[in-house]
């Protein structure tokens, strides 16, 4: 994501334990795609009001595919790698960012613990 | 490099941007569907109700799998946004299960209710099956006038429980009302009402006609100076009105060029759906409709709602050149209702525009022939209504707040500089 390199050091230091951790979209969700942006309406369970609300490109959309409680973080940074063409950096360093903006907003939790 | 991927905003700031490009794009944003003309209370006003025993108009009402076929349909096209209204929302026993499916569809939905039929089953469904935003409008503040309004005893009882079984779980309620004769002195008790249980709460004093073409609502409709008394004692929406008239009333030589009938968004972004799938561009229009159970939503968009937006106006009317319509309201939808006629200038608006651009001293350039400007036929009228929301300025209706103080402004009348570029009054 752009405008947030300077935290990216921390982050990958957490990504160290987080990327074994698999993740699940707390509550049901749809997925809309509105004039070529994937847009997430929540559909059921107790989530809060629709103060704020996440639209995401194609990475984003392929990435929120995945978050079934059974892809791990580092599952799905290879599959974005494989899918996209990028570097196995990159493409770790802005999953993990997307899953810790995502968990942060509460729309995702972290499902079962991997051996790592 | 970095692969950006999502963005958070704020969901005003998500709804201005994607309406805009909706918008330009003329993609289906969102549809008003009246689930059913049916309603437990016979309001005064209504432009819509029909008993809840109408065996006509529940037969006439689309199934829950043309429900669900049209859901589809407009998922396809992108729509986005449902406001589903009546009638009554929960005259339907199986209106949850059309809300369901189109919730999984993934529509962002708002539901329109006066809050009779809500039961705690309903409300503990809408908390695990939120809805985006659920109004409830209230008709009165004291048992005697809602009841006087609704026409039917023990409904204002059953419109509180219900409010309050939202307020308990949560939900995203607002309530609303509208400000008839029976009831312009409860407006600010019920705002009140609503300050005092958390929920934001609006009103609209501008009745339509029936949509049956019945002119009753109209008996109960307030006076032009009334409803400018209501806007004067509501600081919030005299600041609202200054400020839509600051970017939007005309200058002379631009306002009132478009020669397109349709300035709203109907047709473009917009559209609705009524109990039997008639599609037209709003749900106050019906003179036009494309049944969506003989055809499909794309070609009822693409071709029949293209060619309704895009119709000409036919001739040159005062509202052609009016430079306050934005203090109005005209559109075709109100010439249909009132006048049968489109593009006839509703003249309760006319006069209610007017007025509300001399109270709130704001310029009216020079449109024409008007019959509110001075040298209309009008014209004395209208200082009639001036001398009426004068009279009446010191009764306080609303005591929104301390802006009593904002109606010293009337006492300026001969300083009321715009009106009709110099009306010299």
């Amino acid at each position: 994501m752009p405008g947030v390199g300077a935290e990216m050091s921390d982050q990958h230091i957490e990504a160290v334990g987080i990327s074994a951790i698999r993740f699940a979209r707390k509550g049901e969700f749809a997925t809309r795609t509105i004039t070529g942006e994937v847009v997430i309406v929540p559909v059921r369970g107790r989530i809060g009001d629709l103060d704020a609300i996440y639209h995401f490109n194609d990475v984003g959309a392929f990435i929120w595919n995945l978050f079934d409680g059974k892809t791990s973080v580092h599952d799905i940074a290879q599959a974005v790698r494989e899918e996209f063409d990028v570097t196995l950096e990159d493409s770790e360093r802005d999953t993990l960012e997307f899953v810790v903006a995502l968990e942060s907003a509460g729309i995702i939790v972290p499902s079962i613990a991997m051996d790592s | 490099m970095s692969i950006p991927m999502a963005v958070t905003q704020s969901y005003n700031d998500f709804s201005s941007n994607l309406h805009d490009r909706m918008q330009a794009e003329r993609v289906p944003a969102s549809v008003t569907i009246e689930i059913s003309r049916r309603c437990p209370l016979k309001c005064v006003h209504c432009y819509n109700n029909l008993p809840m025993g109408d065996v006509d108009a529940k037969r006439g009402e689309l199934t829950y799998s043309e429900h669900c076929r049209i859901l589809d349909e407009l998922a396809e096209a992108g729509c986005l946004w449902i406001l589903y209204t009546g009638g009554e929302i929960f005259a339907r026993k199986d209106f949850l299960d059309i809300y369901t499916y189109a919730k999984k569809k993934g529509f962002l939905i708002t539901l329109f209710t006066n809050g009779t039929l809500i039961t705690p089953q309903i409300a503990d469904y809408l908390v695990e099956w939120r809805p985006f935003s659920i109004e409830i409008t209230l008709y009165g503040r004291s048992r005697e006038t809602y009841e006087r309004l609704t026409g039917i005893p023990g409904s204002y009882d059953r419109c509180l429980r219900g409010i309050h079984l939202l307020v308990d779980r949560r939900l995203p309620l607002k309530l609303k009302s509208v400000a008839i004769s029976v009831n312009k002195r409860e407006v600010a008790d019920m705002k009140k009402f609503a300050d005092e249980l958390g929920v934001s709460f609006k009103f609209d004093a501008m009745m339509s006609p029936r949509i049956d073409c019945s002119q009753s609502p109209l008996k109960v409709r307030l006076q032009p100076w009334e409803i400018v008394k209501m806007d004067l004692e509501d600081e919030q929406r005299v600041g609202e009105w200054r400020s839509f008239a600051a970017r939007y009333n005309g200058p002379m030589e631009e306002a009132g060029q478009s020669d397109e009938l349709y300035q709203c968004g109907g047709g473009v972004a917009g559209f609705a759906i009524d109990p039997e799938g008639r599609m037209s561009i709003c749900v106050l229009s019906h003179v036009e409709w494309y049944d969506l159970r003989r055809g499909n939503f794309r070609e009822g968009w693409d071709h029949f709602l293209r060619h309704v937006r895009g119709k000409k106006i036919t001739r040159i009317t005062k509202c052609t050149t009016c430079k306050i319509k934005p203090m109005c309201g005209m559109c075709p939808a109100n010439g249909e209702l009132e006048n049968g006629d489109p593009e006839a200038p509703v003249d309760f608006l006319c006069h209610v525009a007017h007025l509300r651009a001399y109270a709130l001293e704001l310029p009216i350039p020079s449109h024409g022939d008007c019959q509110y400007c001075p040298e209309g036929a009008e014209y004395k009228a209208l200082m009639t209504s001036m001398d009426s929301l004068q009279k009446h300025g010191a009764e306080q209706w609303m005591d929104f707040s301390d802006s009593n103080q904002l109606l010293p402004i009337l006492n300026k009348r001969q300083k009321a500089a715009g009106g009709c570029s110099s009306c010299g009054l």
